[in-house]
């Protein structure tokens, strides 16, 4: 398992476009993949979860992931939320 | 299980039905076996990613992003995982279950302090809405069919109907309507089977096995029976066949009188299926579907276009243009008429034309222009005094006056009336001197004759063409017309029935109009009848007192 923790760099936060990207982008592993925000964790490939975090930029988000392509995974999604849009 | 209905575009079809049913329609909690139920729910998810993605491509760019996050949301291994344990676990609907996941979803992105994040739940909302149309088989719109099917529903309105994706219906079966509804004579035109009037219960995804010729239903019927079924689509099949053989044969009696076969139709769509079945010429375009289902009147240039192309199409054969036949059972949004309490009494069809003259005058100046492109004729609908005939005239007098002032060109047009009043048919020897045809419209003229409301399920067996009222009426006009040179027309339903026929030829009708789908039996029957004995025929018949008596002597012949 690899843990990573990152503050959000997207413009307007987890909106549903960006975080379309990032769902899709976590379907594309086999790794089970969370998003833990304060108390809350939650399944990176659940478009409804995700959005339900309600994360805005500056927010910071740890990235848990766990599997066979763990690393490649981690590095995917971390890409979309350190970018700007 | 063996449903019952009326018959009313032949032909046989199977396959799986899709239930239509009203917007507010409750959910029922109980369901099937949860496996049928999940399975429903996975249909249901999938049809609701396809007609995003078709959305999608219809939109603007800003909203694409939006439905692109509701697949994703559709894809949503939570959602999936919930709604299909909710089912499992409560032995519930797939519908219920949706229900139950997507409001906790709703109740959870409402709560949230972002104001962005609350509008999510509109995402939701609208989801849920898709989902469960989906599942009750409500697609909201018909042009995204599931898969071939037959589509079931309370009655179909003629803008279901014109979005429809024809290609996948293989179907109607209508628990409403008549023989006459518009469902059955759209399914006629696209000769796709159709029973109307069925009493009975059918849920989405029931495999169905309709005769639409006999009006009855298999739900989920037995292997033999569908092979009975199959032998039977194949006879059809046959017969069709034999059909084709008719096409370009002349269409007259054994002893040579020769009539006119043409074919009604509602729409340029329909010229389709009036070049495939070898119609003589367009008896009847139903001018009022270009009219529906829209929220301006269409300009000149948009009819022109279309009175156009019909023409073009029909190479010179005649083409009757009724104008707008608008009232009663349609509405027009613009038009803002106001509701009445007999709208078939009402303002509909001439009167609403000669209250409505900027209407009236755009539609025959469309007309009058597109005339130089074939054998235009011009039909008023309604008709039940001379006045009012004068008055149209009067108005189609003045229109070929303004464009000859336009230096606009128009050829030479003839002018008809529908004869779908009794008041018409009676006076039809003093409204012949003021045109060039009649058309009998039997459809109306029965419903006014025996005061029965075409519409009613329950008065269907008074509606009689048969009735000595009608027939009488039938033949005075017809007589009426011949006395005063002019050709007489019929365009109701009767035109194409095999037992009106041989009684509207001994009347010497010289032009029968009907459903494109019924020309070449049409013109095969009537290349098997002789005119001397379809005269004493009618001798008989002017003797006898009710429909039936009628009914049962024609039958005799066969």
């Amino acid at each position: 398992m690899v843990k990573v923790q990152v503050e959000i760099q997207l413009k307007s936060g987890l909106h549903a476009r960006p975080t379309t990207r990032l769902v899709q982008e976590a379907m594309k592993y086999t790794s089970e993949i969370t998003l833990v925000k304060g108390e809350r964790s939650v399944n990176a490939k659940s478009m409804m979860s995700v959005l339900s975090l309600g994360a805005t930029k500056g927010d910071i988000i740890e990235l848990e992931v766990s599997g066979e392509d763990e690393d490649q995974a981690k590095n995917a999604i971390l890409d979309i939320l350190k970018s700007e849009e | 299980m063996i449903l019952e209905g009326t018959g009313v575009s032949s032909g046989i079809s199977m396959g799986k039905a899709l239930v239509l049913e009203d917007e507010n329609i409750a959910i029922s909690k109980r369901g099937r076996e949860p496996v049928e139920e999940i399975a429903r729910f996975k249909d249901a998810l999938g049809l609701a990613k396809e007609q995003l993605n078709t959305l999608k491509e219809k939109v603007a760019e800003e909203q694409r992003g939006i439905l692109e996050a509701q697949v994703m949301m559709l894809e949503d291994p939570l959602l999936l995982n919930q709604v299909e344990s909710g089912i499992r676990e409560q032995s519930v609907s797939a519908e219920f279950a949706v229900e139950q996941v997507m409001d906790s979803f709703i109740t959870l992105f409402e709560g949230m302090t972002d104001e962005y994040m609350k509008e999510r739940s509109l995402d939701v909302i609208d989801l849920k809405k898709r989902l469960i149309k989906n599942l009750i088989g409500l697609v909201s719109s018909l042009n995204i069919l599931p898969d071939d099917v037959i589509i079931v529903a309370d009655d179909l309105t003629p803008s279901h109907t014109a979005e429809m994706d024809r290609e996948k219906v293989l179907g109607f079966v209508l628990f409403r309507g008549g023989k006459t509804s518009h469902t059955a004579i759209m399914a006629r035109s696209l000769q796709i089977p159709a029973v109307v009037g069925v009493s009975g219960e059918i849920m989405t995804g029931d495999f169905l096995a309709i005769d639409g010729a006999s009006g009855v239903i298999y739900v989920n019927p037995d292997e033999e029976t569908i092979e009975i079924m199959k032998e039977r689509r194949k006879a059809i099949q046959e017969r069709k066949l034999h059909l084709e053989k008719l096409k370009g044969v002349s269409t007259e009696t054994l002893d040579g009188k020769r009539v006119e076969l043409v074919a009604n139709i509602g729409s340029i769509e329909d010229l389709e299926y009036v070049v495939k079945n070898d119609a003589e010429g367009i008896g009847l375009f139903r001018t009022e579907f270009l009219f529906m289902n829209r929220d301006t009147a269409p300009d000149e240039e948009e009819q022109y276009k279309v009175y156009k192309e019909i023409l073009k199409t029909m190479a010179g054969k005649p083409v009757v243009v009724r104008t707008l036949d608008i009232g009663g059972d349609k509405d027009i949004s613009y038009l803002d008429l106001p509701k009445e309490m007999n709208p078939f009494l009402g303002y509909r069809g001439i009167r609403l034309c000669l209250g409505e003259t900027d209407l009236f005058k755009t539609q025959l100046r469309a007309l009058l222009r597109s005339s130089i492109y074939g054998n235009l004729k011009i039909m008023y609908p309604m008709i039940a005094s001379l006045t009012e005939l004068q008055k149209a005239n009067g108005i189609l007098k003045e229109v070929r006056e303004e464009l000859s002032l336009q230096g606009l060109p128009f050829g030479e047009v003839e002018v008809g009336i529908m004869i779908e009043t009794p008041a018409a048919a009676l006076i039809s020897d003093v409204l012949a001197r003021e045109v060039d045809f009649f058309s009998i419209g039997t459809n109306d003229l029965t419903q006014y004759t025996l005061a029965v409301d075409r519409l009613n399920e329950r008065i269907t067996s008074l509606y009689d063409s048969f009735h000595p009222a009608v027939l009488s009426l039938v033949e005075t006009t017809i007589k009426n017309g011949h006395a005063n040179g002019i050709w007489v027309g019929m365009c109701g339903e009767a035109a194409g029935d095999r037992r009106m026929i041989p009684i509207l030829l001994a009347m010497g009708l010289d032009e029968f109009s009907m459903n494109p789908s019924d020309i070449l039996p049409a013109r095969e029957l009537i290349r098997s009848l002789k005119r001397d004995e379809l005269e004493k025929l009618l001798v008989k018949i002017r003797g006898l007192s009710t429909g039936e008596e009628v009914r049962k002597l024609i039958d005799g012949l066969h």
